[in-house]
């Protein structure tokens, strides 16, 4: 659930019904308003009812290439909208259906390709060069839901993460073509990036474990437990629940690395720094946000941190020389009440729709077993009570 | 002059099997020319029918041959205490004559002892005396693979012990798993595989747990009768759809087999299928250059869907009839699991057998 995207130039908010475009070099300036409920086709009237029902629709995602040449955006109806700039604005290109509501859409760095991940684990690609850009094709599906996807700079590979633990790396377009997997999680993989020049990986999962993986061999060179920095762990933690829903990475140098994280129930963002050299991870520092409902984006070395519960406008926060960050900054912005009440609208509307990640038993809760890890006894003798509500599964001979 | 258009000519076979995509089991039974499944069961046999399957007459009443007490249970009773031990002498006395029977017949193995004792008594042992009875081990044959079993599986393919499974004797030379039998059921197609193919080693998944118990207790059961044999056979219980990767490197299995799958008959349960365009990925990375696939199945639609995905999948390409037939694995497979025999028995010609082979791409 994620409604701010951004590229060098233009900072993208989506809304429940529109989206904001704001331009980076000054942001006190107007910002455009794309109306994304306008571009809906109407619903063709069925033949049971008089008057067609109002569906309650809401944008669900959104991005926008490195160019700034496309911005699409994706609806709970699952229509996705492609807008060109133009020298009047922001221009409806083309529009699709889908098969399956989405979760991300990502552009690829020439804008040729947009891959869009849906809720049951597929990732479709619509060639915007040729003609059948409406029309999406299958690349690459996992078994359960894709939680983040990211494509190298050459466009060659696409790594996707998923609530199964694992992070696969697979060519693209030709994304049949597995190129390896990257295991060792122990929980859904939440968030990846690539970093230094795409030679490297981080990966995050919900339970703050946080992987620097090298992309070429695939080994894991290290393991970082961001909780127990923040001092997030214990009973009082366990009963909050914090998880980490997001994680995005900006590069400072060739040598150092910005995370920073989401967490869920927690009303601060906590900003991590890694160093290629010393091989450490450091918490820089926490900008309170007073709301759990925020989203935030990196552009360079700065921060940007939307929140409806914010009277101001978005939060700024920047990456000094000395590697620290500075105080937590408000942009106003033009317009920020109407966009605030359509974000707080859109939160309200894809809260709903989370999916839950953690699976039904912890692995560590269970005994030791062949595979050095677990066992499910319990759920075993559960899985036989499930199955002997019919009468002629089995029958209980009478010696026993 | 008005032409009146010819009628369309729909049966209910088609009315039901199009209507909101449904078809079901039942469906396909009808069109089989079998009973549905309860009217099956509802039928009632005659006097000698019923005594000719094994039951009896006990107290004026019918008591199958399930509900009847096993010889086993029988001598337990009389002899409670000394049960145990009678049972033990009578095993080592079925060993030793098997065994005197083998080296008269000049070391050939002998059949396999079908019926056995009740495995739930020596469950302690892991039913490792005498090989289990299926008709304990049932389980229903559908099961959600996308919903969140419980599962053992290791975090890497390194980190799996496969000493658990495999005597050390077979791991030498970091030998490792080549032949695969996703779905492997009771165990059929390991048993027989296991006799032809003796230096390689095999895995069967299975995600049904007393139908994986069962499995390990017979091969448990076959290893201590035979020893030296069935060494290279074992299961394990996991979610086919969803780990593989955690257990097998990239290009390890030479062999892949998919055995009567559960056709997932409803459109909404088709993502379900073993076999769909994203899985067949995830395939053709464990798979070897050349490797063969084999898919079984008596559901011509199943048949047709499977046909369908692998060749339009790019890593995949159908074997020519003539290496088909000069390959001996193909011609076991049909007979020698358990589906397969109750085809053959119902005499269902439906089942299918077709080969792939996977390309490498790198």
């Amino acid at each position: 659930m994620s409604f701010v995207a951004a590229n060098d130039k233009l900072l993208v908010l989506a809304g429940r019904d529109k989206v904001f475009v704001a331009s980076l070099e000054s942001l006190s300036r107007e910002t455009t308003a794309i109306d994304i409920s306008e571009a809906r086709p109407v619903p063709v009237p069925s033949a049971t009812t008089n008057s067609p029902s109002p569906k309650k629709v809401s944008v669900v995602c959104l991005t926008i290439s490195t160019d700034s040449k496309y911005l699409c955006a994706a609806d709970s109806d699952k229509y996705v909208y492609i807008y060109g700039k133009s020298k009047s604005g922001w221009k409806l290109l083309r529009y699709f259906q889908t098969e399956k509501r989405l979760l991300q859409m990502i552009f690829n760095n020439d804008s040729g390709y947009l891959a869009m991940t849906d809720k049951c684990g597929d990732v479709w690609l619509s060639d915007l060069v040729s003609e059948d850009a409406a029309i999406p094709r299958k690349i690459l599906g996992h078994c359960s839901v894709i939680l983040h996807t990211c494509l190298n700079a050459e466009g060659t590979r696409i790594f996707t993460c998923d609530r199964d633990e694992k992070i696969r790396v697979s060519s693209f377009p030709d994304s049949y073509i597995i190129k390896g997997y990257y295991m060792g999680h122990k929980e859904a993989v939440v968030s990846i990036a690539l970093v230094f020049n795409d030679t490297h990986l981080f990966s995050v999962d919900i339970e703050s474990n946080l992987k620097f993986w090298k992309v070429e061999n695939k080994s894991c060179a290290l393991t970082f437990n961001l909780f127990t920095v923040l001092r997030l762990t214990g009973e009082e933690a366990t009963k909050s629940d914090f998880q980490i829903s997001l994680m995005r990475a900006t590069e400072l140098n060739s040598t150092k690395v910005y995370l920073a994280m989401k967490v869920a129930n927690y009303d601060k963002v906590p900003v991590f720094d890694f160093d290629l050299e010393s091989l450490t991870v450091q918490l820089v520092g926490e900008v309170p946000i007073n709301s759990t409902l925020f989203d935030f984006y990196w552009v360079g070395t700065s921060l940007f941190i939307a929140c409806p519960d914010s009277s101001e406008g978005l939060i700024q926060v920047v990456i000094t020389e000395d590697g620290k960050i500075s105080e937590p900054k408000s942009c106003v912005i033009p317009q920020w009440e109407e966009i605030r009440t359509n974000m707080s609208s859109f939160i309200q509307f894809n809260q709903v729709c989370t999916i839950p990640l953690r699976k039904r038993v912890a692995n560590d809760g269970l005994e030791k077993g062949p595979c050095n890890k677990v066992r499910a006894t319990e759920d075993k003798v559960g899985d036989l009570k499930k199955v002997d509500g019919k009468k002629n599964v089995e029958k209980e001979p009478a010696s026993a | 002059m008005l032409m009146t258009p010819s009628p369309i000519k729909i049966s209910p076979a088609d009315i039901l099997s199009t209507a909101k995509g449904k078809s079901t089991r039942n469906e396909f039974r009808r069109r089989q020319g079998q009973p549905r499944k309860n009217q099956a069961l509802r039928r009632r046999l005659t006097r000698k029918q019923f005594v000719a399957k094994g039951g009896a007459f006990q107290g004026g009443k019918r008591t199958s041959a399930c509900e009847q007490e096993s010889l086993y249970s029988r001598i337990k009773k009389q002899f409670n205490n000394l049960g145990e031990d009678l049972y033990l002498v009578v095993e080592q006395f079925e060993m030793v004559s098997r065994k005197v029977a083998e080296s008269m017949d000049g070391n050939k193995p002998a059949e396999m002892v079908q019926d056995s004792t009740d495995p739930r008594s020596s469950q302690t042992s892991g039913g490792g005396k005498a090989l289990p009875q299926k008709k304990y081990y049932r389980q229903r044959a559908h099961s959600n693979p996308i919903c969140d079993h419980v599962f053992d599986y290791p975090t890497t393919p390194e980190e799996m012990n496969w000493n658990t499974l495999y005597p050390p004797s077979k791991l030498t030379n970091s030998r490792r798993v080549e032949f695969l039998d996703i779905g492997c059921g009771y165990g059929g197609l390991l048993v027989a595989l296991s006799k032809m193919f003796p230096e390689k080693l095999m895995l069967g998944l299975e995600i049904r747990v007393k139908v994986q118990q069962y499995v390990q207790y017979r091969i448990e059961g076959l290893r201590k009768m035979y020893t030296g044999h069935y060494e290279n056979i074992a299961v394990l219980r996991t979610n086919a759809m969803k780990y593989l990767p955690n257990y097998f490197h990239e290009g390890q299995i030479e062999k892949m087999f998919f055995l009567y799958p559960d056709p997932h008959f409803k459109k909404s349960k088709y993502k379900w299928r073993i076999i769909n365009d994203t899985l067949l990925s995830e395939y053709a990375y464990i798979l070897a250059k050349n490797a063969k696939v084999y898919t079984v199945t008596d559901v011509k639609d199943l048949h047709d869907w499977m046909v369908q995905h692998f060749t339009d999948h790019q890593l995949f390409e159908p074997v020519s009839d003539a290496e088909m037939e000069s390959d001996p694995v193909s011609k076991i497979i049909l007979d020698s699991t358990e589906e397969g025999k109750k085809v053959t028995r119902n005499k269902g010609d439906n089942f299918t057998c077709y080969l792939f082979s996977a390309k490498y791409i790198r």
